[in-house]
């Protein structure tokens, strides 16, 4: 998956204005409109990182050090906003719902006209998890201007 | 004024002002190459919410992440243009990169790394770096308070900076972390019964097994 990851995306990204792009580029995909899927690439391999997925084991067991709980809480949103499963209510069972979200993400990637042409729905549903997701995220998101230290004159 | 006609404003007045500093005299190109990553990743949501065949839904997340990256990144744009002024120890730089991709991509040749690198004279009284910014992946941002740019200490300040851009980049936190948790609870275990005195009503499961 890393080979193709390539473009300004390369290292990083945060999740919710990764996700944002990615349910953009699914979209311009179901239209026809061919910009690419380098966000729904990354937005995979962030998803893998944070979630440790190759950490955990095959019942999805793992050690919460290696979790990025924030993107946990937010995928277990996404995942029963966008009707990708019903929510799951315990780890393990996150792990690998999530695990099949980003196989999914990735086959998208590697054929998307063949995906289209068998599972349009599925890949309309994954924009929508994309756009889920996005929101999630952003909502968990300690507001940035608070961070801000500023000028004890400045209103 | 409904939020997509607001935030498409705002939108295009964001992507003028960096097609406007992009014009910019920069002393060196990795300022410039900032610029170009921000319009490329801010002209896909123009162009996204400018096509009138989307998929409306995505309208409001996709305003959000538009008006949340704009108050993200208009300050660097700030940060990027003043990187150009002549405060800057501009002799610095070549060596600050080197140490820095030497440190952040160890293995790999000098012409294959991608560490970049700004340095810009910044209008705080401390020097500061920018955490990692998602959409400048690969970047480190670091910024000498202008009074001070006839001081030399700053160029060793530099590298105290880059050690907040390792320690991110590197994820230390994450490696260091399992460690000090496990030694914090070496120590309770070893003075159980004094811990025991001060959170009576805590860890109950942790007791040693006696």
């Amino acid at each position: 998956m890393k080979n193709l990851a390539q473009d300004l995306w390369e290292f990083y990204s945060d999740v919710p204005s990764l996700a944002c792009h990615a349910a953009i580029e699914l979209d311009n995909l179901i239209r026809g409109k061919s910009t690419g899927l380098n966000a729904v690439i990354q937005l995979a391999e962030v998803i893998s990182q944070d979630m440790a997925l190759s950490k955990s084991d095959a019942t999805g067991i793992i050690s919460s050090a290696y979790l990025d709980s924030a993107t946990a809480v937010a995928l277990n949103y996404a995942i029963a906003d966008s009707n990708l499963s019903t929510t799951p209510n315990e780890l393990p069972k996150l792990i690998t719902e999530t695990r099949q979200v980003v196989q999914c993400l990735i086959r998208v990637v590697e054929n998307p006209k063949r995906a289209l042409e068998e599972e349009p729905d599925k890949v309309n549903q994954l924009k929508y998890f994309c756009l889920a997701l996005s929101k999630r995220a952003l909502a968990l998101e300690v507001p940035q201007y608070q961070e801000e230290s500023q000028h004890p004159y400045r209103r | 004024m409904s939020p997509l006609e607001y935030t498409l404003k705002r939108l295009r007045a964001f992507l003028d002002e960096i097609r406007h500093l992009s014009t910019s005299e920069f002393p060196y190109r990795q300022s410039k190459d900032a610029l170009q990553i921000l319009e490329k990743i801010f002209e896909k949501y123009r162009s996204f919410l400018e096509d009138s065949k989307r998929d409306k839904i995505l309208d409001e997340g996709t305003c959000k992440n538009v008006n949340r990256g704009i108050v993200t990144y208009l300050p660097i744009l700030g940060f990027i243009l003043r990187s150009t002024n002549v405060r800057n120890a501009f002799e610095v730089y070549g060596p600050t990169l080197r140490i820095a991709g030497a440190i952040l991509e160890p293995h790999l040749p000098l012409t294959k790394r991608r560490t970049r690198l700004i340095l810009s004279s910044e209008w705080n009284y401390s020097p500061l770096v920018y955490r990692e910014l998602p959409t400048l992946p690969g970047f480190a941002l670091i910024g000498l308070p202008a009074p001070e740019s006839s001081n030399p200490l700053l160029i060793p300040l530099n590298g105290h900076e880059l050690g907040h851009v390792v320690w991110e980049r590197k994820k230390i936190n994450l490696e260091i972390r399992k460690k000090i948790k496990e030694k914090i609870l070496e120590i309770i275990m070893s003075r159980w019964d004094k811990f025991q005195k001060l959170f009576p009503d805590t860890l109950i499961a942790l007791a040693p097994k006696r």
